[in-house]
């Protein structure tokens, strides 16, 4: 049964519109013979007539979005039953039980238990009973839920529900939900969707989170039912303590290594050229290092730029970034969150070892069609969103595009980079569907390109391409299923030696990834809750391809084989609570991987192994928590790359005979307090290991080469840190502030024959970055003017550097030391900015927010690079040194955003 | 709707155009800097070059890299061997001495640090080990390859001189290399050059100062530095034809000369040696290349020390720079002349400096008196100056030393033994 709750405006409105017949009522000369005529009115206005009319009380529940309207011109004798008539075809069924008449579409009321109702049984019919579904806007008012006529027995049922924005109409995650009188909590998941086990009876349920205005909802539990709420976004400073999502994911799940990425927050962390930014959000987290500015990729606990699975929607992004890393792949204004995994990964992702960034994007405003223009220096970016269908099927498209030709333009001519030539697109679409509050159908679709080139002798590209669909069903009360399918495609081509016409060429190189994934949940208890499914890829790529370019090249076309290869995995996670204090998460994943036999090769290559998930929790206190995890995983799919950061000319290989798999494990431990609300401390200590990593021979060919393993080396990798946070979630001032020290380490162990790197003894990862210290912090002066900050440190990273040179072959050489025994010059950069929103009136068409600051305010002299060089006939035999620095001096910058 | 966007747009627009000038001006700078490492000293590290040239002589230079406090120094004492596949010797070092230059030998070698073998009769069907030995110092020790098996070379198809288009602004030319070679051969190639030229003093005079008897004489001199010879090289170039539809490079530039440089001012000459190579020997010399040239970008590889196939007898993680291949080399020699190349231009800089230095002061020149203190001064009597109405020469003018010594442009007096022109 639904009951709908109409606003004050609209029964305000309907009122005043019913008022011509409320005086026409009044009138005594009224006979039954008149004729009353009720024009296109709504059903619940049409009882009020009747009511009016007929002197009798009539209740009608007419079901959300139901906006059926009636038109009744009779004779007054008769019109009230017409109007009974009419409702009735509009799928209303009437019962009366004495002097009360009620209206409900598709159910009845029954005013008798049924016959052995108090026996054991009567639960069944408990369910049985039609759910009824609350929607809750207003704070001043008690909520039922259930049928106040079929109570249900049991001292608890489960109600669920979704929070949207009452704006937007877009389902909000991150949400905690709990209820006051037992502490039993839920967050809302990326559906905005929450689930509670409470005890019938009143209660007050509190819902919290950013950027959300709290709320307390005082509600009546009968029976199983549905809550749906509306929030609205948080306008003034909140003064009142609350608990927030994070304490209740510190404090109450056994989950660590789990950051939180909201959309608002990513807004808030300045960034060069001001172009909000997800993976410099990401960047912005403890454990999570990159190798340099103008770097594409992140590493996380010490793991590699591909141990990292990035998910969009869960379809598969290969290169996260545009511009060689100085903008990411993510349009933040379809973004609605994103989950960052860095130790207790959950039992549903596999495929990577080292981390899992998932990404959400937004579905769309349900209620209006609205947008936002963005103007930046180098970026432009558009946004749409609205409904099709209102509050059924929304939309949501975003697009970008760059015009930064002209800052290289710019550059001095003896400058490397001097008239290159960069710009990227990238485009967002989905449109999502709700056949009800049970069932939502996805669809997404994602694109970006990217092209470059800095001389007239290269040129790159590379895109991704996703699209996905995704479909959402609760069965029943307890269960729900998704089932997702979509495919991921990246690729890129190079353009080289175009000087030279007899050698140039075009080289390519690609990966295909279809997926398909089935995923159930169900809550067996309060304490209990499994996720049950299975997944599978079918990866089709080609390593590379080189054809002449241009009519002179003497370039013969040649293909390396192409590589297939179908993965599947079953998994399994159960989360129990054990009493008030304990919570356990066990995880089992089973992974099965065919590599295809490849052209002119004998069979096919088969591997499998099952991945452990395990971590708990004990809380000590509702403010001190213990935590401690233990994770396995494997990679089947491997970036060849000899350069410290992922670049064009880099391609994705598959497991094969003479390449396994990687696979590793990580033990971690953390501490958790939260002295006051909104305050929560963390510490958190990790190990890693792990095998089958690659590393390369020096001076490897690893484009075009057919023999590819003879060049590669399985390398043994460990890492290990301790990770210190401090955050404040809510009021004025909020942010974190976080201290790592890590290392991260790698071994060639091959015998001393072989010549394994540096002797075969451990040597520094290019990440590596023992001392890291971050600090990301916004203060809100009022609700439309705040200030960001942002100061990273980090130890410089290990570079190679020469000890010495010599004459060879008619020229000077430059020995080098061991492999990155040395290190470059610390990194320090603060960022400030200034964030103006815009006023709230209602009136206006479009509100314009801005955002000015500076990046790099200390115009420090970071060095991304370090290199050597010596001219090759000197004399004088030393090198010399040159360091490159991405932005070498304060760049202010200025957003322009417009909301329309 | 439409005004209030408008009136958005404009007000942004101001306050990009503001911030969009700051930022230029605090962006448009090069971001590459000058940095100073601390750079470790390393303990000497053996540094081993040649080749076993089936069909010629094979040379071995053996010297010790000694970081950057001391240049590197030649290895005193060191004797090589060949071996075949079963351990049999069939090569010993032989004695040589060259006291003038060749192409193949460059300068007064035949020192302490080099071992010669005659492999003038060796198989190039055979396989070879090379031993060589450090007879003392920090090195001391014996070294050894792998077993090798001999390349065949490939035809050079010939040598190429290519100038700049005319009408171009362009003042540089190359020269360039064809070669091709069996398709089911390997693809990889070194590629050595070596250039050596001739070329003149700046100005020729017959006219000398006697210096015994304080007398500028007019004729019958001799200038021994009026000749001179230079030499570049040889330098190696790494070439691979994996990615061609035949086996075969076209015009590969190898040398590029702007229209200035002395050494095509006379008689140039090239001479080019190729030889095949195995795969590793061809990622030895690309990473060689990468580490010390290929550098800086965003997307270089990480550089890393490039060990080669030599290892220490007894301790193989001793570090060994140093590649050594077998191979027969095919090879090619090239003579141009100047008037036929018609590319070379002297820069003017050269004669208004030589014009800076000349003394053309009648009294000054006529006078005796003055003569040794300008020839202490590095001056030198060049062009008679001559009266028509008396019929004498009346004096010389004197210009700087520099002018009348072709060493000014680098080179030697002493000819390649090897120096035979043959022109196309």
């Amino acid at each position: 049964m639904r009951k709908r709750i109409i606003s004050t405006a609209l029964s305000a409105g309907l009122l005043l519109g019913l008022a011509p017949c409320a005086h026409l009522l009044a009138q005594d000369t009224l006979t039954l013979q008149d004729t009353l005529k009720v024009r296109m009115v709504e059903a619940d206005s049409l009882v009020k007539v009747m009511r009016m009319v007929s002197g009798k009380e009539i209740f009608i529940a007419v079901p959300a979005g139901d906006e059926s309207v009636y038109t009744v011109m009779e004779p007054l004798g008769k019109w009230v039953g017409v109007a009974y008539e009419k409702l009735s075809g509009g799928g209303y069924v009437i019962t009366k039980h004495g002097e009360r008449t009620y209206l409900m579409k598709g159910n009845t009321i029954k005013a008798d238990l049924p016959l052995a109702y108090f026996q054991k049984e009567s639960r069944q019919s408990d369910q049985q009973v039609a759910v009824r579904t609350e929607e809750a806007l207003y704070l001043n008012k008690v909520y039922e839920i259930g049928d106040e006529h079929h109570r249900s027995t049991a001292s608890k049922v489960t109600i669920n529900g979704h929070v949207r924005d009452v704006a937007s109409g877009e389902a909000v995650p991150g949400i905690s939900v709990i209820d006051k009188k037992t502490g039993s909590y839920s967050i809302t998941d990326n559906y905005g969707a929450w689930r509670l086990t409470l005890p019938t009876g009143g209660n007050t349920l509190s819902f919290s989170g950013f950027p959300m205005e709290d709320m307390d909802l005082e509600v009546i539990v009968y029976n199983t039912g549905t809550l749906e709420v509306n929030m609205k976004e948080k306008v003034t400073t909140i003064k009142e303590a609350s608990v927030s999502a994070e304490a209740i994911a510190y404090h109450r799940s056994a989950k660590m290594g789990l950051e939180k990425i909201q959309f608002d927050r990513i807004k808030k962390i300045p960034a060069a050229f001001g172009e909000s930014d997800l993976i410099k959000a990401v960047l912005a987290l403890p454990g999570v290092q990159s190798v340099g500015e103008a770097s594409s990729g992140f590493n996380v606990r010490g793991g590699s730029v591909d141990q990292n699975l990035i998910l969009l929607n869960d379809g598969v992004i290969f290169n996260p970034n545009h511009i060689f890393g100085i903008f990411s792949a993510f349009n933040s204004e379809v973004i609605s969150g994103a989950d960052l995994y860095k130790s207790s990964i959950p039992a549903q992702y596999g495929g990577r070892i080292s981390s899992v960034l998932d990404i959400r994007t937004r579905d769309g405003n349900s209620k209006k069609v609205t947008g936002s223009l963005g103007l930046g220096l180098l970026t432009s970016r558009l946004e749409l969103e609205g409904p099709i269908v209102k509050d059924k099927t929304t939309f949501i498209l975003g697009g970008r595009t760059t015009y930064s030709n002209w800052i290289l333009g710019l550059l001095p001519e003896d400058s490397s980079y001097h008239g290159g030539k960069t710009s990227f697109q990238d485009l967002n679409a989905s449109v999502t569907h709700k056949f009800s509050t049970r069932s939502t159908l996805s669809v997404y679709g994602y694109y970006s390109r990217d092209k470059f080139s800095f001389s007239s002798n290269t040129d790159f590209k590379y895109s991704n391409l996703g699209y996905s669909a995704r479909f959402r069903q609760l069965i029943g009360d307890l269960t729900t299923m998704e089932v997702s399918a979509g495919r991921s495609e990246y690729d890129n081509v190079v353009n080289s030696d175009m000087d030279y016409d007899f050698g140039a060429y075009t080289y390519k190189a690609f990966i295909g990834q279809t997926w398909g994934k089935l995923q159930f949940k169900h809550q067996f208890s309060l304490h209990n809750t499994l996720v049950a499914g299975f997944d599978a890829n079918h990866y089709s790529l080609l390593p590379g391809t080189m054809v002449p370019y241009g009519a002179m090249s003497g370039i013969r076309e040649k293909a390396l084989p192409s590589q297939g290869a179908i993965e599947g995995s079953v998994f399994v996670n159960d989360t129990w609570d054990i009493g008030e204090r304990l919570s356990l998460d066990f995880g089992l994943r089973y992974g099965m991987f065919y590599r295809f036999k490849d052209e002119g090769i004998a069979g096919g290559k088969f591997y499998h192994a099952p991945e452990l998930r395990f971590s708990g929790k004990y809380s000590f206190r509702d403010d001190l928590t213990f935590k401690a995890g233990f994770n396995t995983l494997r990679q089947n799919i491997h970036l060849i790359t000899n350069t410290s950061t992922i670049s064009p000319m880099d391609s994705w290989h598959l497991s094969s005979p003479d390449i396994r798999p990687q696979d590793g494990y990580q033990v971690a431990g953390g501490v958790y307090y939260s002295p006051m609300p909104n305050v929560d401390l963390s510490l958190e200590a990790y190990f890693k290991r792990y095998r089958n990593a690659l590393d390369y021979k020096s001076g490897a060919t690893l484009i075009m080469n057919e023999q590819l393993s003879d060049e590669l080396i399985p390398i043994l990798g460990q890492s290990f840190g301790v990770e210190l946070m401090a955050k404040k979630t809510v009021g004025k001032l909020n942010g974190w502030v976080s201290y790592t020290y890590s290392r991260a380490l790698l071994r060639d162990t091959r015998e001393i024959s072989q010549f394994p790197i540096n002797g075969g003894n451990w040597y520094n990862a290019p990440h590596d970055k023992p001392h890291s210290l971050k600090v990301a912090a916004n203060y809100k002066f009022t609700h439309r003017y705040s200030a960001s900050m942002n100061v990273e440190y980090a130890t410089g990273r290990p570079i190679t550097v020469p000890i010495g040179t010599y004459w060879y072959g008619g020229m000077r050489r430059i020995a080098y030391s061991d492999r990155n025994s040395h290190r470059i010059e610390d990194y320090f950069r603060l960022d400030l900015a200034m964030n103006v929103e815009p006023g709230h009136y209602l009136r206006q068409l479009a509100h314009m927010s801005f955002t000015f600051g500076v990046y790099n305010v200390t115009a420090r002299k970071n060095a991304y690079s370090v290199y050597y060089t010596i001219d090759s006939f000197s004399s004088t035999g030393v090198p010399e040194g040159y360091k490159i620095s991405v932005f070498a001096y304060p760049i202010p910058y200025i957003n322009l955003n417009l909301v329309f | 709707m439409k005004a209030s966007f408008s009136k958005h747009i404009a007000v942004s627009g101001r306050w990009a155009s503001a911030l969009l000038l700051l930022t230029l001006l605090s962006t448009v700078h090069s971001c590459i800097y000058p940095y100073e490492a601390d750079l470790n000293e390393t303990d000497p590290v053996l540094i081993v070059e040649g080749e076993l040239a089936i069909g010629d002589i094979s040379t071995f230079t053996m010297s010790l890299m000694n970081g950057f406090s001391r240049n590197s120094e030649p290895v005193q004492g060191v004797d090589a061997q060949v071996e075949d596949e079963d351990g049999n010797i069939v090569l010993r070092s032989i004695e040589s001495s060259y006291p003038r230059y060749s192409d193949r030998l460059g300068f007064g070698y035949g020192s302490g640090n080099m071992a010669m073998l005659d492999s003038r009769d060796l198989s190039p069907r055979g396989k070879y080990r090379v031993r060589l030995k450090v007879l003392s110092g920090s090195a001391q020790g014996e070294y050894v390859t792998p077993l090798m098996e001999a390349t065949l070379p490939p035809v050079i198809d010939s040598i190429s001189y290519h100038k700049p288009p005319k009408g171009s602004q362009e003042k540089t030319m190359y020269v360039a290399v064809s070669f091709h070679a069996d398709a089911d051969s390997d693809r990889y190639y070194n590629v050595t050059y070596v250039e050596t030229w001739r070329h003149f003093s700046l100005v020729y005079t017959d006219s000398w100062y006697d210096e015994v008897n304080n007398v500028v004489e007019m004729e019958g001199w001799d200038n021994p530095e009026y000749i001179c010879y230079g030499h570049n090289g040889p330098i190696v170039r790494n070439i691979s034809t994996e990615y061609m539809s035949e086996n075969k490079i076209v015009n590969y530039p190898i040398i590029y000369i702007n229209e200035d440089e002395r050494k095509i001012s006379d008689i140039y000459k090239v001479s080019v040696r190729v030889r095949s190579i195995p795969p590793d020997t061809y990622r030895y010399w690309k990473s060689l290349d990468d580490v010390s040239q290929v550098t800086g970008d965003l997307f270089s590889p990480i550089p890393s020390s490039v060990r080669g196939n030599i290892t220490k007898v007894g301790d193989p993680s001793v570090m060994v720079l140093g590649n050594i291949g077998a191979s027969v080399e095919s090879t090619l020699t090239r003579y141009v002349n100047s008037y036929k190349l018609s590319f070379y231009r002297t820069p003017n800089s050269l004669y208004t400096k030589m014009d800076e230095g000349t003394v053309d002061d009648a009294e000054k020149c006529a006078d005796p008196e003055s003569w040794p203190v300008m020839y202490a001064t590095n001056l030198r009597p060049y062009e008679a100056k001559f009266s028509e109405m008396s019929g004498q020469y009346l004096y010389h003018t004197w210009i700087p030393a520099w002018c009348l010594n072709c060493m000014t442009f680098g080179g030697t007096p002493l000819k390649p033994e090897d120096w035979n022109p043959v022109f196309d």
